[in-house]
């Protein structure tokens, strides 16, 4: 069934406006009043039912005997030309009931009737359907359900009171940390006061605290008048259990049973401003807030928790319990009507609710719970029982149905200002987000700016051209070092990302988006440039040399560079081990002694240094009488000394040259002049 | 090419080094029958490392000791230190110590093999040093083996013991002219310091003696 046959039935028109604007204004002119008039009762439902998302219809005019005009072709109708599609009432069998039905469906009907003798089955068969619904159990076994119910509640109260008990106890030591002296007094005043206390708030006390108390997973127990006798008995032998009888259990009873039938649907806010007086329920309250109240009597109940030891412990868990709502339990009677109901219903809760007139009242969720657990102990037993099933019967927890039903009342009573308010702040959020990605970004981009060569050696070496020629070729070394390793890294990431999202298309994008900063640059990191600072010229270079080398050789052992670098030499210990770095002058790989080292200063012709040898044996420096004096101990510092000595020496030799030549030149003119 | 055999730039390590000869007068309870008759000195040549202990074995696969031709076997092969020959005879001659390093890039070593000269001394030579009583000569001399631009190898090797820890006392006083120490270095070169200081006064002498001489020649031509 669609929304034209809806339409076909009602003699509904579409509203062909769109493509004849002029015929349209036409018709709205001459039958608004007719069609205004005409949608009442069932038209204007099954109108309604069309849903906003239809296009605009019109309706033409019907008269209120619609149904019989139904085929024929009024005068005003849009299309004239246009059959309607005969309908035909047809009898059908809802259920296997007897009574008998009809309604209209599309078609003659004698089309219809022979799909009948056909048979084809009646069109909504398929919703005919039966919830199976387990039958409740005879009144003894579910009176033991029941036993069972209330032993795991008593325990379930048993551990929330003694939960509330140590918060309880645990707010008094931050609080008598901050006021001391006010404690002193208010317990005084608690002494006086606890005496009153068990007696005199009762009835307030726990029906307060039985409406307010969303986290108690206290049920409410049934106190219907017929059953309402047996009550106190079965609280008492259920308190006996748990051993925490007490006079006051029941005295409090009666009262509880009359006072919760009729407030039980207080809400939480409602109940705590109720208990303004009462202690009890606005410890329960404010630690429902997660907050601790100044409550003088409160506190005074805090303390004296708190001072009297175990003995007070216990008498509070007590009274806890007491004050604890005492659930109204189902009677047999109240299950077999809900069982009924739920029947009849097929579980539709909302319904259930609704109907639900038994004295007691109660809430969805008590029904729900209660349904749910007798149901979880009938099937338990039963062999073929769909497992998941239990489980979700098992599931249901009342306090927190209740509580996603508070959540979400709030959460649909926010105020329009509220909910823009939430969405900026979600906005802000996400700016926030996006300020800091772009943050991290950007500073590992200037991270990797700072990430520079280092200057491994003195710069004095590249102040010539051909330095700035080597200096620039190193750095392209650099360079492309940087670029091939940011490269690997990328596509590690970009293999990562593929594997595991089946190399979808974007991913270069997804590593270069990674919110993870990239590692900070070795060289930029503060701690690379303090160690740099410990470093004599060759360690410079040498950790230069290894970073250049890159990272092939660190796989393996440590290479002896790093060895040597580990041990952090002084100067003076790197002369120990004869190393040393030359920065400047040229060397010539392979093995010399350095008595017959290539010096510069020995790098001359041969008359040179026989000159040279001549001229130190002037000055009465000892040459050992030879022409190739050497240091007699050639060292690397003696034979620099050695270096410079004869360069020296060659110096004042071109010295001596040119004095002698200007002496010439003297003696030339003077004697041109005295001829 | 193993990375071990990579030079390593712009560096150099040096090898402290004594090498030379001892010789005394041959007693005449050590002449053997073989002994020849002329043959008046017993001596030693040798190359060893100047600190004791420090080891040139994963360096050196042998030295070669070249005598004089007259010798028998005039090429001595000794592969493990101590490095030395001792030998008997009459005269001195030049000794070629050849220093063989172990070959193979796979070792990461590869220096070409080296030769030191040594003028065999028997007689004493040095006027610093008066004659012993003993007739003992020693001409011991002190040098660097210099390895430049090592391999990391190389460089392994000789990192492993710092090998220019020259001491500062001689081990016993009567070898004086056996060993150096490394006041010996500092005497030397605080001597080269006054050489050069000279010089280099005498180059400012020559210098403003040729200014004098420019200025009269300028005032001649005038």
């Amino acid at each position: 069934m669609s929304a034209n046959d809806i339409l076909d039935v009602l003699n509904v028109q579409r509203d062909q406006s769109q493509q004849q604007p002029a015929k349209k204004k036409q018709r709205v002119d001459t039958h608004s009043s007719n069609a205004s008039s005409s949608q009442k009762g069932m038209a204007r439902e099954l109108y309604n039912l069309l849903g906003p998302n239809t296009p605009p219809i019109n309706l033409s005019g019907l008269s209120s005997a619609g149904a019989g005009a139904l085929g024929m072709n009024g005068s005003n109708r849009i299309k004239p030309n246009a059959r309607p599609s005969p309908w035909t009432r047809m009898k059908f069998k809802p259920q296997s009931q007897n009574a008998s039905f009809s309604h209209w469906m599309k078609g003659s009907k004698e089309l219809l009737e022979s799909e009948e003798l056909k048979g084809k089955g009646y069109f909504f068969d398929k919703f005919n359907t039966t919830l199976s619904l387990p039958e409740l159990v005879d009144k003894e076994t579910y009176e033991s359900y029941l036993d069972e119910f209330k032993e795991a509640e008593m325990k379930e109260r048993e551990r929330i009171a003694i939960e509330k008990i140590r918060l309880k106890e645990r707010a008094i030591e931050k609080q008598r940390e901050k006021e001391e002296k006010e404690k002193e007094r208010l317990e005084k005043e608690k002494a006086t006061k606890q005496a009153a206390l068990p007696v005199v708030p009762k009835p307030s006390a726990s029906s307060s605290s039985e409406s307010g108390n969303i986290s108690s997973q206290a049920i409410s127990a049934s106190s219907s008048t017929t059953t309402a006798s047996d009550i106190p008995k079965k609280d008492i032998e259920s308190a006996d259990e748990s051993s925490t009888k007490t006079n006051s259990t029941v005295a409090a009873n009666p009262v509880t049973v009359t006072t919760s039938s009729t407030a039980p649907n207080t809400s939480p806010l409602d109940s705590a401003k109720e208990a303004g007086q009462q202690s009890d329920s606005k410890d329960s309250s404010s630690e429902n807030k997660g907050e601790v109240k100044k409550d003088s009597t409160g506190d005074s109940e805090l303390a004296s928790t708190k001072i009297d030891g175990e003995v007070t412990t216990k008498s509070a868990l007590e009274e806890l319990l007491e004050l604890e709502p005492i659930p109204e339990e189902f009677s047999y009677e109240e299950t077999a009507y809900l069982f009924d109901l739920c029947k009849a219903f097929e579980l539709k809760w909302y319904i259930i609710t609704d109907r639900y007139s038994y004295p007691i009242k109660r809430s969805q969720e008590d029904l729900k719970e209660h349904y749910y657990r007798v149901c979880y102990k009938i099937l338990e037993p039963e062999s073929n029982t769909n497992p998941n099933l239990l489980e979700s019967l098992k599931s249901f927890s009342k306090t927190k149905e209740v509580e996603r039903k508070h959540y979400l009342e709030n959460l649909l009573k926010r105020t329009p200002a509220e909910i823009a308010e939430e969405e900026s702040l979600v906005i802000e959020a996400r700016r926030f987000e996006l300020a800091a990605k772009k943050m991290l970004v950007e500073r590992s981009y200037l991270l990797n700016l700072l990430d520079s060569p280092q200057t491994s050696q003195s710069v004095q070496q590249y102040q010539s051209s051909q330095g700035l020629a080597t200096l620039y070729s190193n750095l392209m070394i650099i360079d492309k070092h940087q670029k091939k390793r940011q490269q690997q890294q990328l596509q590690k990431q970009a293999n990562a990302n593929g594997s595991s999202s089946g190399g979808s298309a974007n991913n270069g994008h997804s590593a270069q988006t990674d919110p993870v900063p990239p590692a900070i640059p070795i060289a930029a990191s503060s701690s690379f440039k303090k160690e740099r600072t410990f470093q004599t010229h060759l360690q410079q270079y040498l950790s230069g040399l290894l970073k250049q080398q890159g990272v092939s050789n660190n796989k393996h052992e440590p290479s002896p560079i790093q060895q040597l670098l580990s041990k952090r030499l002084t100067v003076k210990e790197e002369e120990a081990y004869g190393l040393h770095y030359h920065a400047n002058d040229k060397i010539v790989p392979g093995v010399t002694l350095r008595s017959t080292q290539k010096l510069p200063g020995l790098q001359q012709r041969q008359s040179v240094l026989k000159s040279v040898n001549n001229l130190l044996q002037e000055m009465d420096i000892p040459t050992a009488g030879g022409t190739n004096w050497k240091p007699a101990m050639p060292t690397r510092k003696t034979m620099a000394k050695y270096d410079s000595l004869l360069r020296a020496v060659v110096a004042l030799l071109d010295v001596k040259k040119g004095r002698d030549k200007i002496e010439a030149e003297i003696k030339l003119i003077k004697s041109q002049r005295n001829l | 090419m193993s990375s071990s055999s990579k030079r390593i730039k712009n560096v150099s390590i040096s090898v402290p080094v004594y090498y030379g000869n001892h010789a005394v007068k041959l007693a005449p309870e050590k002449r053997t029958e073989k002994t020849p008759v002329d043959h008046t000195h017993e001596w030693t040549v040798f190359i060893k490392p100047a600190i004791e202990g420090f080891d040139l074995t994963p360096l050196i696969k042998k030295v070669t000791f070249k005598l004089h031709e007259t010798y028998e076997s005039p090429v001595r092969t000794v592969e493990r230190p101590p490095y030395q020959v001792t030998e008997t005879g009459w005269g001195e001659f030049e000794v070629i110590i050849k220093l063989h390093f172990h070959a193979g890039v796979e070792l990461g070593i590869n220096e070409k093999n080296f030769q030191i000269f040594h003028g065999l001394k028997l007689h004493p030579f040095n006027p610093q040093h008066p004659p012993k009583p003993n007739g003992e000569v020693h001409s011991v001399l002190y040098d660097e083996l210099v390895f430049s631009e090592p391999t990391e190898k190389v460089f392994e090797i000789l990192t492993s013991k710092p090998s220019n820890l020259l001491p500062y006392k001689l081990s016993d006083p009567s070898k004086r002219d056996q060993e150096y120490l490394r006041t010996d270095e500092l005497d030397e070169l605080s001597k080269l310091d006054v050489y050069i200081e000279q010089v280099k006064a005498e180059i400012e002498n020559q210098r403003n003696l040729y200014k004098d001489l420019e200025q009269e020649k300028l005032a001649l031509l005038q």
